[in-house]
């Protein structure tokens, strides 16, 4: 019997799934190299289409949910949307044939978009490496905007207005509200055909990683081209997203629509799709390759896919007995596990 | 919280239409726009999944989608479009699609391809009578307002509309003994939220047009229109069918859109209408923020609205509103002991007779809750919510993984579990356990399962039950157990293809 | 500001009193230092000048309250209130800018009082509750910011050290040894008896030097000891100053937060250990004021140490190096989850690839499901870890291979401290101007107030403040929440990234 009068304080927790607004950002590679290569299977222009009816999907969710869409390209990256002066599309766009917030985010999109393309083939140099990272950070600069400043979106409209206005007149309601961030969710997804992965600045990837592991922000992959990146796939893992290697690409949207429309609060109840490995791959600070076995200087932590004298970031000189004993590995090895079975102490010795 | 009762209310009454009905309303893509906001998250999720999906999905797929430990959420989310008829199982019951009609709008909705004009036409002319979103607010939170008035008997209110005192009736929000008096579930009305008494009204009004032999679809559709026009902007009439213009003069009385004269032009949704089918949690709508990002005029609109939120409760059940709306004072005066009244509060306390009462008028508990959350101070929610994350750092703190990997997937369901208590707790459960000395016998409809030959399939049928969330009772030791009416078919099913092998 | 005694301090003018909170501005001229203005202005004679020409003591008293005028000119206090946050802030933002070497492989001792005194309730609940909840965030904190580092915990109790959890890399570990003794803090482990610092610093000694031992490669490890102690004496069974020669003989640094006051022996061992001049005043000793300052100096410990002049030139001259360590970097094997449904009879495989590509499948969608059961159903059950050198799988990072002793870490972990190693270089305020270049936060795209001339609206927000932050890398002006964010969260400049 007491399960039927717990009933009536129960009841509510278990299948009352909120419907948070949530802010969606997607980063859009566009580094014309990632691109050329696949122009067989898919270009821009499709998977612009496809990213657009999928905004729209995100936007259809719920009244409040917002988007933002960047792009990132070896020039630089830049916002889409929001974009900073709309005022006189808002104003002007008037639409007969479609859901106006819709149509204010793809028109803004589009033109924004085929701007910045004419304006990167004048510019383009080869050379360049990505700024994806910066395009994250910006993504995640936004959002952290989102989540803390306007964030106040969970109670009823008047609070909204009225803190978000106060925001707007002397931005002091952060610290009122700084400290708790349960309304708004976030989540990103990054396109990219970009097969190399070198190309990516390793250090401000993995802050943008903790960044957005300490927001709560997860970081979706949509990896187009024929290589996995083992880095973006480390992005997704850290941030529990999802990273989905798109070998196929002609029904890019069926994809964004299942594996990749799981908003943050459902995430907890669906099995993710996930891709089987990750590869916790580091960079080597010397070459910039990927390296699974490495050195580690234990002053700095900088990773080294080969023995230098001095440690290339701090300097500081590495002992030369144990480089010897690095260097003459497998010779000796049957010898050393000996050794640290029996002792226990095998660390030590690893040194 | 709160918006959940009325997409409820709204979902059942869409639910109960026919199916025809129904796939006349999927006609429409800001139909088909409004009813998919209306849906769970998951339901949500399930649509989306589908929607580009040319093949029907087989539905063993579908269950994959889900941990285990989510079962309920999948079946209430199914339940719910199979009532809607979004979904259409195939002859075999295996595979299921989506609505065909359903399916092609929201597509068409989607990628913009729809025919023109599906989302309402803006006047492209100038208005000379050009009217502003304060204006606008002025106007329906003054209409609407004078109907709550009224309801209440509050003195020196001007008496609403005809139509709007025969929809009162029709709802029993209100009685005709000699003069107009307020029922039991007029004061139930009175403690739900805004959005959520409108529909309640509009409902009503639809049971009317049914009578008036206007075509229900054409006037859910307006409705739905409604909810996805823009505030602030004109529209014009003369896209309108017959049946939706002579509504018009009905929604103006109730304060949902403007227009200056019967014969204007143009019209305009207030932000009652607008927010007809969004949460009333998020009524800042994208394009809303961008303007105030612009530092456009959003500071007025803000003061008057705040009246709203006022009451403060204690642990020791005293309660103390900041009003001197006589509305809010009679509707805190259904359930609450009220003793002090000073220019700008009144004070009062809960007790067990004051509570009683308000049952014994109908009035749940969960309906006071509600309203106390949803009025609460804001000072109130904000110690609330600075409770719930000390929770829940405290949480994350208990089993922090910093192991790299994932730490967020192992808290999220701790996370979830926590729920803001704006309420002191020991208040809440108090208004509960009185409500629970009323009503000692619940009774729900259902189905026993017993005969059943073994504990081993005892014990897989009654898993299974209590998986969907269907299970009320059961006994192992008789193995017998009981589910819910809903859940009936789905069991008799899974047993059926479980214990026939 | 309500003694009048402070008044005779004519060294200080108030208005420097206050730079901490206020800095000068044409604000604080008008309204911090009205009577004390004349004082400024040259001679000691003016000095004792009040408002009224006549001496400062017959002024009428000027209270605290009097300062912040609002009344007159709505906004001062709004403003000023503005300029206090941005000023917290901004002090919040303390993360130097010039990279130097840290000690990263820190071996850091905790030892907590219990004795008697902790069960004050000057700090609430108990000092021992919150000292047990602050040391439970610190260690979470700790291991963010030092991934390869060890730790262990100690307690003082009834005259000797108890070991609370031995020396380790394992966050958890430390967490569970720290909550079981909260649990129990108050039948088994309730604060009682006297503190004996010698018993609690030998044990930390034998910890530390257990652990990194004096084999020759293993100095440039820190060695260090945290101590909470809320005592004011400390009961020995020898003499502490040979344990402290020892100490300082094994290089290890001992660090002090006093709950109480502050003790002689405590400031010479903190002294002695950081070879700091005798009786001097040390960052590494602090009495508390209060819970929240408690907290803010247990965090400083967090950040790794500097190392001295006198180790660097020690370390130079030694000439053997710094150690290198071979590491290896994992991959990551997922799992297959695994549901049962009413009984063993009917098992579900969840395919790696589930709800991600219905499309691929389509054509027979019910094959996409039926994965392979019997081959990876042993070792895929759980979360795995692959060693890239043998191969073995492991469950918890990091650690070392149980096959074949290679150190194994998440790259995450070690990235973690890269942002001590290339600190970003602050951001500096773009000074008031009537009007500026920029008009939106280049990293959230907030709108900036616009520029104001001086003296149009005097004590409006514009006039205080430009809002606006530059990179002086790439000349991009950031709000002051994303300064914030940028320096404390992301460590990436949003700008310079995009260069």
């Amino acid at each position: 019997m007491e399960a039927i009068s717990d009933r009536l304080f129960n009841e509510h927790t278990t299948d009352n799934l909120q419907d948070d607004p949530s802010l969606l950002t997607i980063i859009l590679d566009v580094s014309p190299s990632g691109w050329f290569k696949i122009q067989n299977v898919i270009s821009i222009q499709d998977v612009v289409k496809s990213l657009i009816v999928y905004l729209n999907s995100h936007l259809s969710l719920n009244n409040s949910n917002q988007v933002a869409f960047l792009i990132t390209s070896p020039l630089k990256s830049k916002f889409l949307y929001p974009k900073l002066d709309n005022s006189n599309i808002i104003k002007d766009s008037v639409s007969k044939d479609m859901y106006r917030q819709f149509k204010i985010v793809d028109d803004i999109i589009l033109e924004e978009l085929n701007q910045f393309l004419n304006e990167m083939i004048d510019k383009i140099e080869n050379n360049k490496r990505s700024t994806l990272t910066g395009a994250i950070s910006l993504g995640l600069t936004y959002t952290n905007r989102m989540l803390t400043l306007d964030q106040s979106i969970l109670t009823t409209t008047a609070s909204a207005m009225t803190t978000t206005s106060l925001a707007n007149s002397n931005q002091n309601s952060s610290n009122i509200t700084s400290s708790s961030s349960t309304s708004m969710k976030s989540r990103m997804l990054i396109i990219s055909a970009n097969d190399d992965d070198d190309e990516l600045t390793y250090i401000p990837l993995m802050n943008c990683i903790f960044a957005a592991q300490k927001m709560k922000v997860s970081i979706d992959v949509a990896k187009l081209g024929f290589k996995n990146s083992s880095y973006l796939q480390q992005a997704s893992d850290a941030t529990n997203g999802i990273y989905l290697h798109i070998e196929n690409p002609k029904g890019l949207i069926q994809v964004l629509s299942t594996a990749f429309f799981i908003e943050p609060n459902l995430r907890p109840f669906i099995i993710l799709p996930a891709n089987s490995n990750v590869n916790y791959r580091a960079s080597c600070f010397i070459t910039g390759k990927a390296v699974d076995i490495g050195y580690v200087c234990s002053v700095c932590l900088c990773i080294m896919s080969k023995l230098p004298e001095k440690c290339p970031a701090c300097n500081s000189e590495f002992d030369k007995k144990i480089i010897e004993q690095l260097n003459r590995v497998p010779q000796i090895r049957k010898k050393r596990k000996l050794e640290s079975n029996g002792n226990g102490n095998n660390e030590n010795n690893n040194n | 919280m709160s918006s959940n009762l009325f997409k409820t209310t709204v979902n059942e009454y869409l639910e109960s239409l026919p199916k025809t009905v129904q796939s006349k309303l999927y006609e429409a893509p800001a139909t088909c726009l409004s009813i998919y906001r209306l849906l769970s998250p998951m339901a949500k999720f399930y649509i989306m999944s589908m929607i580009f999906n040319e093949k029907p999905v087989n539905l063993r797929d579908l269950n994959k989608w889900c941990k285990p430990s989510s079962r309920k959420l999948e079946y209430e989310a199914l339940k719910r479009l199979k009532a809607l008829h979004l979904v259409e199982y195939d002859n075999k019951g295996s595979h299921i699609r989506l609505h065909s009609n359903f399916r092609k709008n929201f597509r068409d909705c989607l990628t913009g391809t729809q025919k023109p004009n599906a989302f309402g036409s803006i006047s492209l002319t100038n208005d000379k009578h050009k009217v502003d979103i304060k204006f606008l607010d002025k106007f329906a939170s003054q209409k609407w307002e004078n109907i709550l008035h009224f309801m209440v008997g509050t003195e020196s209110t001007t008496t609403p509309s005809k139509s709007v005192l025969s929809l009162l009736q029709l709802g029993g929000l209100m009685e005709n003994k000699n003069g107009l008096s307020i029922t039991n579930s007029g004061f139930q009305f009175l403690l739900q939220d805004v959005n959520a008494q409108i529909w309640t009204l509009l409902l009503q009004y639809l049971n009317l047009t049914q009578d008036l032999n206007m075509d229900p679809v054409d006037v859910l559709n307006f409705i739905f229109i409604l909810g996805s026009l823009e505030l602030g902007k004109s529209y014009s009439v003369s896209s309108l069918s017959e049946t939706q213009r002579s509504m018009l003069a009905d929604l103006r009385d109730y304060g949902l859109v403007y227009q200056r004269s019967d014969t204007s032009g143009r019209f305009y949704p207030t932000r009652l209408a607008t927010t007809l089918t969004s949460d009333s949690a998020g009524l800042k709508t994208p394009s809303m923020a961008v303007e105030q990002a612009l530092g456009e005029e959003a500071e007025e609109t803000a003061q008057e609205r705040n009246i709203q939120e006022s009451i403060i409760i204690e642990t020791n059940f005293k309660v103390y509103a900041y009003t001197n709306s006589p509305l809010e004072i009679a509707i805190l005066n259904l359930f609450v002991h009220l003793r002090t009244r000073f220019a700008n509060m009144v004070c009062g306390q809960i007790t067990r007779e004051s509570i009683r009462n308000a049952l014994y008028n109908g009035i749940t508990a969960d309906q006071i809750i509600k309203f106390l959350d949803s009025h609460a101070h804001p000072q109130m929610k904000l110690l609330a919510k600075e409770r719930l994350d000390k929770k829940i750092e405290f949480d994350t703190s208990n089993n922090i993984n910093t192991a790299g990997g994932a730490p967020q997937s192992k808290n999220e369901n701790v996370i979830s579990q926590h729920k803001l208590e704006i309420i002191p707790p020991n208040v809440l459960d108090q208004i509960k356990l009185w409500q629970l000395e009323l009503d000692r016998i619940q009774t729900f409809e259902g189905y026993l399962f017993k005969d059943l030959a073994n504990q081993q399939e005892y014990d897989i049928l009654s898993n299974y039950a209590s998986e969907l969330g269907v299970l009320i009772w059961s006994d192992k030791v008789k193995k017998k157990f009981f589910v819910t009416k809903d859940g009936m078919s789905q069991v008799a099913d899974f047993a059926n293809r479980k214990l026939k092998r | 500001m309500d003694d009048s005694d402070e008044e005779y301090l004519s060294g200080i003018t108030p208005s420097s009193r206050f730079s901490s909170i206020v800095p000068e501005s044409p604000r604080s001229k008008e309204g911090v230092s009205t009577r004390t203005r004349a004082r400024k202005s040259g001679t000691t004679d003016d000095n004792l000048k009040g408002n009224n020409g006549g001496y400062s003591w017959e002024d009428e008293y000027q209270r605290s309250w009097d300062i912040v005028k609002d009344d007159d000119q709505q906004g001062s206090f709004e403003s000023m209130v503005q300029q206090i946050i941005e000023n917290r802030k901004k002090k919040i933002m303390k993360n130097p800018a010039t990279p130097f070497q840290r000690g990263i492989i820190r071996t850091l001792v905790i030892v907590i009082d219990g004795s008697n005194s902790m069960a004050e309730k000057d700090l609430r609940p108990t000092r021992l509750t919150l000292s047990l909840n602050y040391c439970i965030d610190f260690i979470i904190e700790f291991f963010d910011q030092n991934p390869i580092s060890q730790l262990g915990i100690v307690l003082m109790r009834n005259g000797v050290a108890h070991l609370v959890s031995e020396v380790s890399g394992s966050p958890q570990y430390h967490i569970d040894k720290l909550r079981q003794l909260k649990i129990r803090q108050h039948n088994k482990f309730e604060p009682s008896g006297d503190a004996s610092l010698q018993n609690a610093l030998e044990m930390a000694r034998a910890l530390l030097k257990f652990n990194f031992g004096t084999t020759s490669n293993n100095t440039k490890n820190s060695k260090e000891v945290l101590m909470i102690y809320g005592s004011l004496f400390t009961s020995d069974p020898g003499d502490i100053h040979k344990t402290i020669q020892s100490l300082v003989k094994d290089e290890i640094k001992v660090s002090i937060i006093g709950l109480s006051a502050q003790v002689a022996i405590c400031q010479e061992i903190v002294n002695r250990t950081n070879h700091e001049p005798k009786l001097s005043r040390s960052k590494h000793y602090g009495v508390i004021l209060n819970e929240s300052h408690f907290k803010e100096l247990l965090m400083d410990f967090v950040t790794p140490l500097a190392l001295t002049e006198k180790e660097k030139q020690e370390e130079a001259s030694l000439n053997n190096g710094v150690p290198i360590i071979k590491m290896g970097f994992p991959s990551k094997v997922q799992p297959i989850v695994t549901s049962t449904i009413g009984n063993t009879d009917f098992t579900v495989e969840f395919p790696q690839l589930n709800a991600s590509f219905p499309t691929q499948g389509s054509d027979e969608s019910k094959d996409v499901v039926e994965v392979n059961t019997n081959t990876t159903l042993l070792s895929s059950t759980t979360i795995g870890y692959q060693c890239p050198q043998c191969k073995s799988r492991v469950t918890n990072l990091p650690t070392i291979c149980p096959v074949c002793g290679l150190m194994l870490i998440l790259s995450t972990h070690l990235a973690r401290s890269y942002h001590h190693l290339i600190p970003l270089a602050p951001y500096k305020e773009v000074p008031i101007a009537e009007s500026y270049d920029s008009e939106y936060c280049y990293g959230c795209q907030l709108k900036f107030p616009r520029g104001v001339k001086p003296g149009t609206h005097p004590g409006v927000l514009e006039s205080m403040t430009s809002s606006r932050y530059r990179c002086f890398k790439c000349t991009n002006d950031f709000c002051i929440n994303c300064d914030v964010f940028v320096h404390e969260t992301l460590h990436n400049c949003p700008g310079c990234e995009n260069n």
